[in-house]
């Protein structure tokens, strides 16, 4: 796997501090699994976090904290739970670990040629997060974003002003960004999207479309 | 608003300017952190709880520090800081001290924390996010002195680079950190546009790799 679309340096330091909404750390991990460039810079940034908590003035914790504290070192171990198993995405293509949290869903056609499975509703404070499947050659609607967009390729591929993006590639897409991806011939394209807000789709016939989409 | 206020000067007050490079073997004055290091393999080793209790009264009024700045209630923050300092004991054996200080490795579990406090609140009964650790958990190092020195430099010198940014560059990475807002409103916080706030992150990171890469 060759990746050559990264997200931006800013958008991993937000990561690695932990404000990211849900959506956005989830595409942001599934890049990350195939990605050891990435993986450096985050580290980078944790060290980061590091050196500054190191470096904050200490709170008081309460007289009785760490007696309380070593009370409960007595307390069994908790057992980790065993990572659920991967589902399919599509035949032949289980889920990254990214998503085996999820619970799996059922493709649902938007548009000829394009469907989608919900995993994080939009309106749940946490980010909408959606799988989208486009069938090869197939030209999406022109469509803009009212806020940050991040897109992790897990299969297949597509092209769009900004180059043509493969499987582990990333791409991040703000509200100055309109595109009309393409995806590439050979196979189904299949991509995990987080997106902060609704797409904006151009025309008349794609505004119609809109509720359906409901992205 | 949490209560946090923008104070430029806190975090480097008490800190000595960046040390000369250390880049002989055989260093004589041992980083900061290789104490807290062998505290946490004592805990890992040994089970050593006068080791844990010297992690805790160090790191736990820090973490405390941290979720308040992140807009955690005091009781909030005073539990999530203990249970942070609990999962110090219970993954001790996983501690690396090659791949991360023992402060990063803490900032990254009352993070984690705080995310899956988040989350809770929002989702009553969600499940634990047990994928999102994002710090690779690994196998405990190997008896590699060298490799471990080098690497506590390392984090020494890294330590005192983020300390040492310049002031436009510390500001923004200090708000990124212990603010939890979008970048968006940090640019409406210190009233530069959203682009600003971008490069100047983007620069703070770039000098600290140089300053990596300049001295492996």
């Amino acid at each position: 796997m060759r990746i050559t679309h990264h997200p931006d340096d800013s958008t991993l330091l937000a990561h690695a501090a932990g404000r990211l909404n849900r959506a956005a750390r989830v595409v942001l991990a599934t890049h990350l699994a195939s990605c050891p460039q990435c993986r450096e810079t985050v580290r980078l940034c944790e060290a980061i976090g590091g050196a500054l908590l190191e470096a904050l003035p200490p709170t008081p914790m309460a007289a009785d904290s760490l007696a309380h504290a070593l009370a409960r070192l007595e307390l069994p171990a908790v057992k980790p739970v065993n990572a659920p198993h991967p589902w399919m995405l599509a035949e032949g293509l289980p889920c990254p670990p990214s998503l085996r949290d999820f619970t799996p869903g059922r493709w649902r056609a938007m548009l000829p040629g394009i469907s989608r499975i919900q995993l994080l509703p939009p309106n749940a404070g946490e980010g909408s997060l959606y799988l989208l499947r486009i069938a090869p050659g197939k030209r999406m609607p022109k469509h803009g974003h009212t806020a940050r967009e991040l897109t992790c390729v897990l299969a297949g591929a597509y092209c769009d002003g900004l180059g043509e993006f493969g499987p582990g590639d990333l791409s991040e897409a703000d509200a100055a960004h309109d595109h009309q991806p393409v995806s590439a011939p050979g196979g189904d394209c299949i991509c995990l999207i987080a997106s902060d807000a609704k797409l904006r789709f151009e025309g008349r016939v794609a505004r119609l479309l809109q509720p359906l989409a409901g992205v | 608003m949490n209560g946090f206020v923008y104070q430029p000067e806190y975090a480097l007050a008490g800190y000595a300017p960046p040390r000369a490079p250390l880049r002989r073997r055989g260093v004589t004055r041992p980083p900061g952190g290789a104490e807290f290091a062998r505290l946490v393999q004592a805990v890992a080793a040994a089970r050593d709880r006068s080791a844990f209790a010297r992690l805790y009264e160090h790191f736990a009024p820090r973490v405390k520090s941290y979720l308040l700045r992140l807009g955690a209630g005091a009781g909030q923050a005073e539990e999530l800081a203990q249970e942070a300092l609990l999962s110090v004991w219970a993954k001790a054996a996983y501690f690396d001290p090659e791949k991360a200080s023992v402060a990063t490795w803490v900032f990254t579990i009352a993070r984690n924390l705080h995310i899956d406090a988040r989350r809770r609140e929002r989702t009553p009964g969600g499940m634990a996010a047990g994928l999102e650790v994002m710090l690779e958990e690994a196998a405990p190092a190997q008896d590699a002195a060298d490799m471990l020195l080098m690497a506590l430099e390392q984090q020494e010198r890294l330590r005192s680079a983020v300390l040492t940014l310049p002031a436009d560059q510390a500001e923004v990475v200090r708000l990124c950190f212990f603010q939890d807002k979008p970048h968006a409103e940090i640019e409406r916080e210190l009233g530069i546009p959203l682009g600003t706030v971008k490069s100047r992150l983007r620069l703070a990171l770039a000098r600290l790799r140089r300053l990596l890469d300049a001295q492996i």
